[in-house]
């Protein structure tokens, strides 16, 4: 999208041009243009970072900075779309977090910016939550899918808590459960009562698509 | 000369070393468990902010003095320890993974109490793996009872020192009862380890509750502590190889403190298992030639800071026992044996160290016993030299092969692989089948298997290993454990 100023926004983001993204968007701003649009073209350079991730030719890092550069532009645009009433198209809301005692966060940060790419709106809890904040902010959020991360051998069994947490709040059957981490998998997630298991960031997303219902 | 492999220079490893003193100092560690930060922050040198602990250098020098320097382990069946110091190198089966290669299963399957057994016997024949290790996490037996039951089942099966870790605090009683029970008592234990446990701090600078109460509860009793922090370059850690290393240092000297609070002169193992995050799949490269890298690295730290060294190094990412796994496994426990790691740890496995290939195993020990070999000095005394023996022979029609002085010496001078490595003429290759390395391992195992005799263990204190392990398994609704026979 060039917008007649010759400024390719979906360049610009793929190219993590941070300053000149964020001055394009108050510019935007200024000049009146409606802030879904504004959004809708920031969406538009996500996702091409995301297709490029997909075939090879960015990286990781690039890809979360891509993640983080958007959520800033978001965080200018906020109050425009809120003053116009207006929402973002979101594919679904997405509540993140690792289970207590694991401080890893590494996966649900690259589950969280695919999310994030692909159109679902992701609020991440961090890592070392317990369960009750799980319940808590699910209550808070009504969040169509909680997804728990957890790496090691030795925290897996907090996911089981989590969902077991869920289920004596009476919270369980509003919420679907996805977890993923090194060490999960399907059996797991059926023996805890998970409703999916994501095996990596892009299984994540597609289990989680599948899960709001959402057909590639 | 020793053979010897070094990445740094002095002056580096310093810049390495006074960097870790500066994290230590400007932004410390979180420690989980409210009691072991209490115990530490009883310490000259300690500020506290919230359950961040910064420590500046004279308590981390001091910490370091009173650690000594060698760890000895024992197996169950003999005398002579197995020394944790210096120039030593030994190697330890790799460990805590949830899945086995298994061919017939599409190559993947979720491990069980007796896939440990299995290959806990054939870890028994491995004859250049000095450790063995609680190699699987099984599937049949309920979460919070694995690594205890894993320790039981394999000190059980194998005489040699076991080494794995605790994954709570509850279980950490637990397994300090069995190899009690195992060991004729708590004090014949602390005399002589037939285990080793390790803790993990989390990368970046955390001690979870678990990591703090497991390194305190090992140092109260005296016992050695194998410290294992895990960054990640690029993900839990600094991109660069230089950086991950302060980082990996800072985390193993906090975790160091912690130990030396609780007991001053309490044994620690300076071990690390730093690896590279792969910036297109994001997955923890254990093989990556930059992981080889830091190992080395690690070893030379260590030895600076005068403490035995470990590394989790020798674990393939490759799916299947193919030319990359002996490409990844061969080059590493090589390498790590040139950097005269103390414990090398990482036999057998494959795919980030999420698979054990037993068959792989036994390929691993002929690379062990190449790597032993590799780092020998080259025996250059007068009779090696073979002047004498030149003179004799070297003009005559008769050569060297019925020379006394090659009866004498060959069998120390060569090192001789099993079967599994093909020197043979092809004619015995096609007989045998044509089979490749691990079609000819996987063989081996089966042979193992079908050969196995129960070893000797006193039943007295079976007993009391039995009635540990199984009064802990019913605590958590299991009344009747998979294995608890040596058969």
């Amino acid at each position: 999208m060039t917008n007649g100023s010759g400024f390719d926004v979906v360049e610009a983001v793929c190219e993590l041009r941070e300053d000149e993204v964020l001055d394009w968007v108050e510019g935007q701003l200024a000049a009146d243009v409606p802030p879904l649009e504004i959004a809708e073209a920031l969406s538009g350079g996500l996702e091409v970072l995301g297709q490029r991730f997909a075939e090879g030719i960015v990286f990781i890092p690039e890809l979360v900075l891509g993640g983080e550069l958007f959520g800033r532009a978001m965080e200018l645009l906020g109050p425009a779309i809120e003053a116009s009433g207006g929402e973002m198209k979101r594919l679904g809301t997405v509540l993140m977090g690792t289970v207590k005692g694991d401080l890893h966060d590494l996966g649900q940060n690259l589950v969280s910016v695919t999310l994030t790419a692909a159109g679902f709106k992701v609020v991440s809890l961090g890592c070392d939550v317990p369960p009750e904040r799980f319940v808590e902010e699910t209550a808070r959020l009504k969040p169509d899918v909680l997804g728990l991360s957890a790496l090691l051998t030795t925290t897996m069994q907090a996911q089981g808590d989590v969902i077991e947490a869920l289920q004596a709040a009476g919270l369980r059957n509003g919420t679907r459960v996805i977890v993923g981490g090194a060490v999960a998998n399907q059996r797991w997630a059926d023996e805890i009562g998970a409703d999916a298991y994501g095996a990596d960031a892009i299984d994540g997303l597609n289990k989680i698509k599948a899960l709001v219902g959402i057909n590639d | 000369m020793q053979p010897r492999l070094s990445f740094l220079s002095e002056p580096e490893i310093d810049r390495i070393v006074d960097g870790a003193f500066h994290v230590l100092a400007e932004i410390g560690v979180h420690i989980g468990s409210p009691r072991v930060l209490d115990i530490v922050a009883s310490q000259d040198g300690v500020h506290l902010d919230g359950d961040r602990v910064t420590m500046n250098r004279d308590l981390v020098e001091r910490s370091l003095k009173s650690c000594p320097a060698e760890v000895r382990l024992y197996r169950q069946d003999r005398e002579e320890a197995i020394v944790l110091a210096g120039d030593r190198v030994n190697f330890v089966a790799g460990s805590t993974v949830p899945y086995v290669h298994d061919p017939a299963a599409d190559g993947l399957r979720e491990a069980t109490a007796r896939d440990l057994v299995n290959h806990t016997k054939v870890i028994n024949r491995c004859d250049h793996i000095d450790l063995q290790s609680g190699s699987f996490v099984p599937s049949d037996v309920p979460k919070p009872i694995v690594s205890a039951y894993r320790y039981y089942l394999a000190m059980l099966y194998s005489p040699k020192p076991m080494f794995s870790g605790a994954f709570g605090t509850d279980d950490m009683e637990v397994i300090w009862g069995v190899m009690s029970a195992l060991a004729g008592g708590e004090k014949e234990l602390v005399a002589r380890p037939l285990a080793l446990l390790c803790v993990n701090p989390s990368s970046p600078l955390g001690l979870t509750e678990v990591v703090a109460e497991n390194t305190a509860f090992l140092a109260d009793k005296g016992f050695p502590t194998l410290m294992i922090p895990i960054p990640l370059a690029g993900g839990s850690s600094p991109v660069t190889l230089a950086g991950t290393l302060v980082q990996h240092t800072a985390e193993n000297l906090a975790t160091l403190v912690v130990s030396q609070s609780v007991r001053a002169g309490s044994p620690v193992i300076f071990g690390g298992g730093p690896s590279i995050m792969d910036m297109r799949k994001g997955t923890a490269c254990q093989a990556a030639t930059e992981a080889v890298i830091m190992g080395a690295g690690i070893g030379q730290i260590a030895k600076r800071l005068n403490l035995p060294s470990s590394t989790n190094t020798g674990r393939a990412d490759s799916k299947c026992v193919d030319y990359q796994a002996g490409e990844e496994s061969g080059a590493a426990l090589t390498t790590m044996a040139l950097a005269r790691i103390n414990l090398i740890r990482g036999s057998g496995t494959l795919e980030y160290a999420n698979v054990i290939s037993t068959a792989k195993m036994l390929i691993d020990n002929e690379i062990c016993g190449m790597a032993k070999r590799l780092i020998e000095p080259i025996d250059t005394g007068d009779e090696a030299l073979a002047l004498d023996v030149i003179v004799e022979r070297g003009a005559s029609t008769a050569g060297y092969l019925s020379s006394p002085h090659t009866l004498k010496r060959f069998r120390d001078e060569f090192f001789v692989p099993s079967d599994l490595i093909d020197r043979g003429p092809r004619r015995e290759f096609e007989e045998a089948g044509s089979k490749d390395a691990f079609a000819r391992a996987q063989d081996r195992v089966g042979e193992i298997l079908a050969d196995y005799t129960p070893r000797e263990i006193d039943a007295d204190r079976k007993a009391e290993a039995d009635r540990i392990i199984a009064a802990y398994a019913a605590k958590h609704g299991m009344d009747r454990l998979p294995i608890t026979e040596i058969q």
